[in-house]
């Protein structure tokens, strides 16, 4: 640019004149140019290049034109990626959301479930984030965080947490141990228990998890009686109410068995048969040795939990 | 590394330009010329930084703007040709060339609808060149379009008969996008109309070695090497094969392309 006082020719962008000194940023109308273009660095261009490797694009999200689809965002994780044409991460977002969920249901009721439940939520986080750097929002970096943190509180506590805790409230996650009540367990399945509304009692028949004091936690085992149910032994013959229990409500063991009993079912109270539980009368516990479990005790109806993903022997009977 | 890192030039270029200085005054339009030599001759750093120099004694050149965009599309760094467009447009706004060459640094970013608005913009503008076609043409490529042929027609007929920079830009373009046997049809174009272009022998070499014709391209080097020894054009590089995981990214890729 041209000194406004002598006339010599700057470089624009000089803050004064080489030649007399006066001041050009201060020149009426002077406007600096730069006149190189930025360049990028062999850095730039190496992480450029591995993008477009990976990612089939180097393009930065920045410049991408924004679509109406983005709402969809919150719905899938790959599906923003699918959107921008990050196909690639797409799928490494989608499978790692499956694999999560696929492993936290697998593993439910261990210790290592909620970890892979975090990771389902940390995935589908990620993927709901990563493409929020389009301008589609025209967001700076505080709002933008304060914008993912509302996304990750909501799918957490709005979709996920709510979904477990309700679950939760239907289920206990249980693995069998050495109690198998035939032919339903075996010994390292998960068991799911439903607990009981409180108004409610088990169906004659189904199986029930209780507890029977002592530390000794849940035990799993079938109803063979109602409150008001009779109960009779007679000359090896299992009867409630006169009428033979079906073959798979037969109590397993009757060695020891008295050579005759005949009582009714208390009020809240369930008549469950110990069949080969070796809790029973080992802690002493005077309903227990009856056969008689309070309903205070009843956590709830169990059941076995199948998942897809594991596959089982077939089922033994004795 | 700084923006002003590369603006020094070699010692042998500036011995070349001083030999110049001498019979040419030292302007924005000397710059230009030089720029536009370097450019075509396929040294596109050189270019840039002459039309940086020829920036400096006029912000206000157009082509200068241009060409610094072109060459740094040229240099695959498309996001700073972005940035440059972006640039360029405020002091020109709605320049046809411009607009298509931000259209093309768009296309080379992957964003392609943004790259085909451009493009349109850039031929809704008054006045038609060569380069607005030919930009057009590579957005539709990059959108696996194979309308390209139509615009690089319309690019080669305004450009005329004798021009050799057009075909060699159009091939360019083929082999930025890994069409390699359209690139030798424009390569050889190129050379037929300017036998003395050692830029287009080699890369008429480049893209022959690609469609693995091993005789040939070592042929065209050579040619390019005869008629330029200064320079070393190398059949090998920074595009040569590149490699097995690339290729099966590439793979992995084309089952999710639409």
């Amino acid at each position: 640019m041209s000194c406004p006082r002598c006339g010599f020719f700057n470089f624009p962008g000089s803050p004064a004149c080489v030649s007399c000194g006066t001041p050009l940023g201060h020149a009426a109308g002077a406007v600096a140019i730069a006149t190189a273009p930025p360049r990028a660095t062999s850095l730039q261009k190496r992480m450029r290049r591995a993008r477009k490797v990976v990612l089939g694009t180097d393009v930065a999200l920045e410049t991408r034109t924004p679509r109406p689809s983005l709402a969809l965002f919150a719905l899938l994780p790959g599906l923003p990626q699918v959107i921008f044409g990050y196909n690639v991460l797409a799928l490494v977002f989608a499978t790692a959301w499956a694999a999560s969920l696929a492993l936290a249901t697998w593993l439910f009721g261990s210790p290592f479930s909620p970890w892979f439940v975090g990771g389902a939520i940390g995935t589908h986080f990620m993927s709901a984030v990563h493409p929020w750097r389009a301008p589609v929002f025209r967001m700076g970096f505080r709002d933008r965080t304060l914008l993912t943190l509302t996304i990750y509180l909501l799918l957490a506590g709005g979709i996920y947490w709510p979904a477990f805790r309700i679950a939760g409230q239907h289920v206990i996650p249980l693995a069998v141990h050495d109690i198998r009540p035939n032919p339903v367990f075996h010994t390292g399945d998960s068991v799911l228990i439903r607990p009981l509304p409180a108004s409610a009692s088990p169906a004659a028949g189904s199986l029930v998890a209780f507890t029977i004091g002592n530390g000794a936690g849940l035990v799993i085992d079938r109803v063979l009686g109602l409150p008001g149910d009779r109960i009779q032994w007679q000359a090896g013959t299992w009867k409630r109410n006169s009428i033979d229990l079906g073959p798979g409500e037969v109590p397993l063991t009757t060695t020891a068995m008295p050579r005759l009993i005949d009582f009714v079912v208390p009020e809240n109270a369930l008549f469950i048969w110990p069949s080969a539980n070796p809790y029973f009368g080992r802690f002493g516990d005077p309903i227990a040795e009856t056969g008689l479990v309070s309903s205070k005790r009843i956590a709830g109806t169990a059941w076995r939990f199948a998942s897809p993903f594991r596959r089982r022997g077939p089922v033994e009977s004795r | 590394m700084g923006r002003f890192s590369n603006l020094e030039f070699e010692p042998g270029e500036e011995r070349h330009e001083e030999r110049r200085q001498e019979e040419t005054p030292r302007d924005e339009k000397y710059y230009t010329a030089m720029a536009r030599d370097a450019f075509r001759d396929g040294r596109f750093e050189n270019a840039l930084r002459y039309y940086s120099r020829a920036l400096e004694f006029d912000a206000r050149m157009g082509e200068a703007w241009l060409g610094q965009v072109q060459a740094l599309i040229e240099l695959d760094e498309a996001h700073e040709a972005r940035v440059w467009a972006d640039k360029g447009l405020e002091q020109f706004r709605n320049d046809g060339e411009l607009l298509a060459a931000k259209g093309v640094a768009f296309g080379r970013l992957g964003d392609l609808d943004k790259a085909m608005e451009l493009s349109d913009a850039a031929l809704e503008e008054k006045g038609g060149s060569a380069y607005r076609w030919r930009a057009r043409g590579d957005v539709l490529l990059a959108r696996n379009d194979r309308n390209e042929e139509f615009c690089f027609s319309k690019a080669l007929a305004a450009a005329g008969p004798q021009d050799a920079w057009e075909p060699l830009s159009i091939g360019r373009v083929y082999l930025h996008h890994g069409k390699w046997a359209p690139a030798v049809r424009h390569f050889e174009m190129a050379t037929d109309r300017n036998s003395q272009g050692a830029f287009a022998w080699a890369e008429l070499g480049r893209a022959l070695a690609r469609l693995g014709m091993a005789e040939r391209s070592r042929l065209a080097f050579k040619n390019a090497r005869d008629i330029d020894p200064s320079r070393e054009f190398a059949p090998e590089g920074h595009d040569a094969d590149p490699g097995f995981f690339a290729r099966l990214a590439a793979a992995v890729r084309g089952l999710f392309r639409r």
